[in-house]
């Protein structure tokens, strides 16, 4: 009797599981199928332009999601704030212009799951550009569709490439490294360190970091190699993280930024440790100061 | 005799055999030239942003208020080696919750200094980043609830809510959606837009 109500209950106990489990492969099925994902190739485009010419150009769009959808194309200002450099779409800098001279064939497309489209734009600089940088931002951004039937927050997507353009003519180029900056004691992964670089002139440049950690014995760990565009009259803090750092370790770590004519490298040690370890060292050596105080 | 003839045509035969197999390769090689192709792969860079259901908040209010929140997650991909930027703002002006003349206002915290929400107002939340708590979880019409939000800034001043330093690979920001209702509240379906944007470092 007791063996028959205990197969009941195991019976009833799996077949619960495999229950629950065909309507949780509903619901995943049914959140898959509301995806809506929208992708935007290239991120960025550079142009050196004279003064009253005209170019056309295109980026991709790909619908890489499982719906359809509407997406409108524009151009707003762009620009940075402070040295982290956050975008600024709606900049009054008078650099942050190059979205006026972009427009479009069409403004608004419908794009099918799996489809990619080609936009074109023209890019038409004004005859009184001043030499120099001007940059501004394309956006792609998906359009909400629909009444709601529920209270909801509707969400559009947008996407952006940024658009840095130099007119030529006579413009200054000039930068400095302002600080080349790695913290000695460092706690937890990662291990962070930091260059600034200010921009002198009225044109951006690309700034090129190389870094390189290695243990003491020369072995090198970790580098890495990255390229970050700085625009005039700003300072951009470019950080560096070294994620898989060990939790105990003693480092060199040499970081050498190129722009422009200017190369400079500087070298560092890391001690990676976690400030535990520095708790124990000192009540250790506390220990031992009061032993050998009380052997005196 | 005719044994040794048949032995030396033997012998001759194996002989040719073998300098033949000799002299093929050098003959193939010498009929054979090569040439080189380079190959070029050009790989562009790209940025997407996914999000998948709606957000619907359903509140059934009671004279104290109750809050009632849903999650939204955000999906980054950019072989962008210095990463991106994600930020949020409403897609107008207007930052109400609306249902013809009624709303609920955006709620008066922020990203740095979010608090909870008073009755009328709806606001948004990122675990552990600025201010919000570290962590949130679904309200049904929550009339004990005290996690902390932040209004929805207007366009043209998106908050931001992440930013990377490398590329990313279904990176996701889990955004929570809020409002807070009383009685006093009138029914309706209410709604609002926003935007979320992604640009590379």
């Amino acid at each position: 009797m007791k063996r028959v109500v205990w197969q009941g209950l195991l019976a009833g106990f799996f077949g619960g599981l495999v229950v629950a489990g065909l309507f949780s492969g509903d619901a995943r099925a049914a959140e898959q199928s509301t995806v809506e994902s929208i992708t935007l190739s290239p991120v960025s485009k550079r142009y050196s332009l004279d003064a009253g010419t005209t170019k056309q150009d295109d980026f991709k769009i790909v619908n890489d999601g499982k719906v359809a959808y509407t997406f409108k194309v524009y151009a707003q200002p762009y620009f940075v704030k402070g040295e982290t450099y956050d975008p600024d779409y709606f900049s009054k800098s008078p650099m942050s212009d190059a979205n006026k001279w972009v427009s479009f064939e069409k403004q608004q497309y419908r794009i099918e799951p799996g489809e990619t489209l080609v936009v074109p734009y023209t890019l038409a600089v004004s005859e009184d550009a001043a030499p120099g940088g001007h940059y501004g931002v394309i956006f792609a951004e998906t359009q909400a569709s629909g009444k709601p039937d529920a209270t909801s927050v509707a969400r559009q997507k947008r996407v952006g490439m940024i658009l840095y353009a130099t007119v030529k003519g006579e413009y200054r180029l000039g930068g400095d490294v302002s600080e080349q900056s790695v913290p000695f004691f460092q706690f937890t992964a990662p291990l962070v360190m930091h260059t600034t670089v200010k921009n002198t002139g009225n044109a951006d440049f690309l700034v090129k970091n190389h870094t390189e950690i290695s243990d003491l014995f020369g072995n090198k760990k970790y580098s890495v190699d990255k390229e970050y565009p700085v625009l005039p009259d700003t300072s951009r803090k470019m950080v560096t993280e070294w994620t898989q750092a060990p939790t105990f370790g003693l480092f060199k770590v040499v970081t050498t930024s190129d722009f422009l004519t200017i190369s400079k490298t500087s070298s560092q040690y890391v001690l990676m440790a976690p400030i535990w370890a520095y708790l124990v060292l000192t009540i250790v050596v506390m220990a031992a100061i009061l032993y050998f105080a009380r052997m005196r | 005799m005719t044994t040794t003839i048949g032995r030396r045509a033997l012998s001759a035969t194996l002989a040719l055999a073998v300098f033949g197999l000799a002299v093929a390769p050098a003959v193939a090689s010498a009929a054979s030239s090569s040439a080189n192709t380079t190959i070029n792969a050009t790989v562009g860079s790209t940025i997407s942003i996914t999000t998948a259901s709606p957000v619907a908040l359903s509140l059934t209010p009671t004279s104290g208020g109750v809050v009632t929140s849903a999650s939204d997650t955000v999906t980054v991909n950019t072989n962008n080696s210095t990463g991106y930027t994600l930020t949020l703002e409403d897609n107008d002006a207007t930052t109400t919750l609306v249902s013809g003349g009624n709303t609920f206002t955006a709620h008066s915290g922020t990203f740095a200094a979010p608090t909870a929400l008073a009755n009328g107002t709806w606001g948004y939340a990122v675990a552990s980043a600025g201010g919000f708590d570290a962590s949130y979880s679904t309200e049904n019409s929550n009339g004990s609830s005290t996690s902390k939000w932040a209004g929805v800034p207007a366009s043209g001043s998106g908050v931001t809510l992440k930013t990377t330093g490398s590329a990313a690979s279904n990176d996701t920001t889990t955004v929570w959606w809020a409002a807070k209702a009383n009685t006093s509240q009138p029914n309706g379906t209410y709604s609002d837009t926003v935007t979320y944007t992604a640009t590379t470092n």
